[in-house]
């Protein structure tokens, strides 16, 4: 559906999928208004991917490169690059299409009206566009659903021994548990990454910058449908040798293979599989979530004291219910699960999903030579004077 | 009505301004605050001048609490008076994409060491999208090595006002879980 005025883009640094998914937006929501080129010398405007090497590595060949096109930077993480125009991955349609029109005639500073509204009507005319659309717009932290997050269980009774049982899960028997030992171990990497194959696509765990690569294909529903299902049956081989040797395995057996990965092989994996960067902690913290669903893992003593080793990212994690207060009372007052729920009166799911998302990154544990050092006990039933102004002011900024 | 406020300070280019303007309800302007510090020779005082944002949050009883953001790297111990009096607390922003922003951390937390032994201070390390180390955790461990009490610290974008309020937030129920 190109026309003869439609506006060339070129596109650097994105994988097949994503290249589809741009050709079917041109010519649908688009209406034909842009088509894609191969070559930047040939190209009107230019789409730069920085979320992989090869993105990066061409866009810092770009910069020194004397041709100057109007370009659009995609990622996943707001990029403030002097004379280009950002758009924040997943993409939204309507949000490319304004951008594309901003920056290909840069007179017109109002969207075509027709833009805005016939998209959203294509879209939902077009099966495979509305697809695809879902598809990248889901891999955000943002949209989550309490039930999944933190079940709904009702407080238990601690007598009754059935509900206790029901209460504990075994995280070696889900996903989490092969994700927190993958963890485990690549905590103890120096360089490079640890990769996990045997999921949809290969993930790849670098611990001393706490990030995940992991590849958009594999979205938060495939991700969180893997969460559920025990996995008990499955192997997990590691093999310290690096990537290539270790290809061969992967089509023995059903199972999962770590794999030690060097740098090289690391940047070679993010090119071949598109892998984009994401904060592992967050990562882990989002699967021990669902997969516990206000559950806890076994092992737990909910009579023991919590030890909370630091406060938790919460700008970058999944903020569950009354986290702060939890997190600032047990750093002052390591007290057990039951009684935490109990003094601050907040429901024991609440209490147990932070637990167990914490315990899932090692910040939180109930056993006693974790790490008891610097505990304070302050007595918390001692008001602050001035708890009514820090009250209005929460209020505040809670709005 | 009391005084009370909360202090943005930080390196410059950290966020303190956008920070303040992120969160206050009115536009954030500059205030040039007169300190008499001691001429190095004379024993007369010698008039500085600095510049501090300023931004207010409007509680629901009127009540005005006052946000500052410090300059750069100035000579807080003329500041001090301003700075302490009435302070709630004090947000340490960190730029994580300067060339040592641990070491950064070491000069205001020792420079603002009354806050950090009171419970009063909380870091949010910006830039992190463009420099994803040092990783909180090491901010973390750098601040036990320094036997400074676990604190809130988060990654935050100055411009993000959401990020900015958390941040608050923590330091809130940090000075007292029961709110
Ligand atoms: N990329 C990025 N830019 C930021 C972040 N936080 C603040 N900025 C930008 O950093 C610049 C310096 O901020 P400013 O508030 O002037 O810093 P100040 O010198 O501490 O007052 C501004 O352009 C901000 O928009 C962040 O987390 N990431
Ligand atoms: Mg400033």
């Amino acid at each position: 559906m190109t026309k003869q005025t439609s506006i060339k883009i070129a596109t650097v640094g994105m994988d097949k999928q994503m290249l589809r998914i741009l050709e079917m937006v041109f010519n649908g929501p688009g209406k034909g208004d842009y088509m894609l080129v191969n070559k930047l010398e040939d190209a009107q405007a230019c789409i730069f991917d920085l979320d992989n090497l090869e993105g990066m590595k061409s866009w810092k060949d770009y910069r020194n490169h004397d041709l100057k096109l109007p370009v659009i930077i995609l990622s996943l993480n707001y990029k403030d690059i002097a004379g280009t125009t950002f758009v924040r991955k997943p993409i939204e349609i309507n949000d490319l299409l304004k951008n594309l029109i901003k920056i290909t005639n840069p007179t017109v500073t109002t969207p075509h009206k027709p833009v805005q509204e016939e998209s959203n009507s294509k879209i939902s005319e077009s099966p495979s566009i509305s697809h695809n659309a879902t598809l990248i717009a889901e891999t955000s932290f943002e949209k989550q659903n309490a039930a999944q997050l933190y079940g709904n269980n009702d407080d238990i009774n601690f007598n009754n021994p059935e509900e206790v049982d029901k209460l504990f899960y075994d995280r070696a028997e889900y996903l989490q548990g092969y994700l927190e030992y993958a963890f485990g171990l690549s905590q103890e990497l120096e360089t490079g990454g640890l990769l996990i194959e045997g999921l949809y696509c290969p993930i790849i765990l670098i611990a001393k910058q706490n990030r995940i690569l992991r590849s958009n294909k594999f979205n938060d529903n495939q991700l969180r449908t893997m969460t559920l299902l025990p996995l008990s049956n499955i192997t997990v081989r590691h093999n310290k040798n690096h990537g290539k040797t270790l290809k061969i395995h992967l089509n023995e057996e059903r199972g999962l293979n770590i794999v030690n990965l060097n740098e090289s092989e690391l940047a070679q994996y993010q090119e071949q599989y598109s892998l984009y960067p994401q904060d592992l902690d967050g990562f882990l913290w989002l699967i021990a979530l669902w997969t516990a669903r206000g559950r806890l893992a076994k092992g737990t003593d909910f009579n023991k004291p919590v030890i909370l080793r630091n406060w938790p990212n919460f700008t970058r994690l999944i903020e569950t219910p009354y986290a702060l207060k939890i997190a600032a009372f047990w750093i002052s007052n390591p007290r057990s699960l039951l009684e935490t729920a109990q003094i601050l009166d907040i429901p024991q799911r609440y209490v147990f999903a932070f637990f167990n998302a914490a315990h899932a990154i090692r910040l939180a544990s109930t056993n006693s030579n974790f790490d008891t050092s610097s505990s304070t006990t302050t007595s918390f039933a001692k008001k602050h004077a001035k708890r009514g102004l820090f009250q209005r002011i929460l209020t505040k900024l809670l709005n | 009505m009391n005084d009370y406020k909360f202090i943005f300070t930080g390196p410059t280019g950290s966020g303190k301004t956008t920070a303040v303007a992120a969160i206050s309800d009115i536009e954030v302007v500059n205030t040039e605050a007169k300190l008499s510090i001691p001429d190095d020779d004379h024993s007369e005082k010698k008039t500085l001048t600095v510049g501090l944002d300023y931004g207010t949050l409007t509680l629901e009883n009127k009540d005005k609490i006052h946000l500052y953001g410090t300059p750069g790297q100035e000579r807080f111990d003329f500041m001090w008076e301003i700075l302490t009096e009435g302070g709630l607390g004090l947000i340490l922003l960190l730029d994580n994409s300067r060339a040592d922003p641990i070491e950064d951390m070491h000069f205001f937390i020792n420079t603002f060491k009354e806050f950090a032994n009171s419970n009063r201070l909380v870091i949010g390390v910006t830039h992190m999208d463009i420099n994803p180390t040092p990783t909180i955790a090491s901010y973390h461990k750098e601040l036990e090595a320094m036997a400074i009490e676990k604190l809130p610290v988060f990654e935050v974008d100055a411009r993000r006002k959401k990020d900015i309020s958390t941040l608050l937030q923590a330091l809130l129920y940090a000075l007292d879980p029961g709110i």
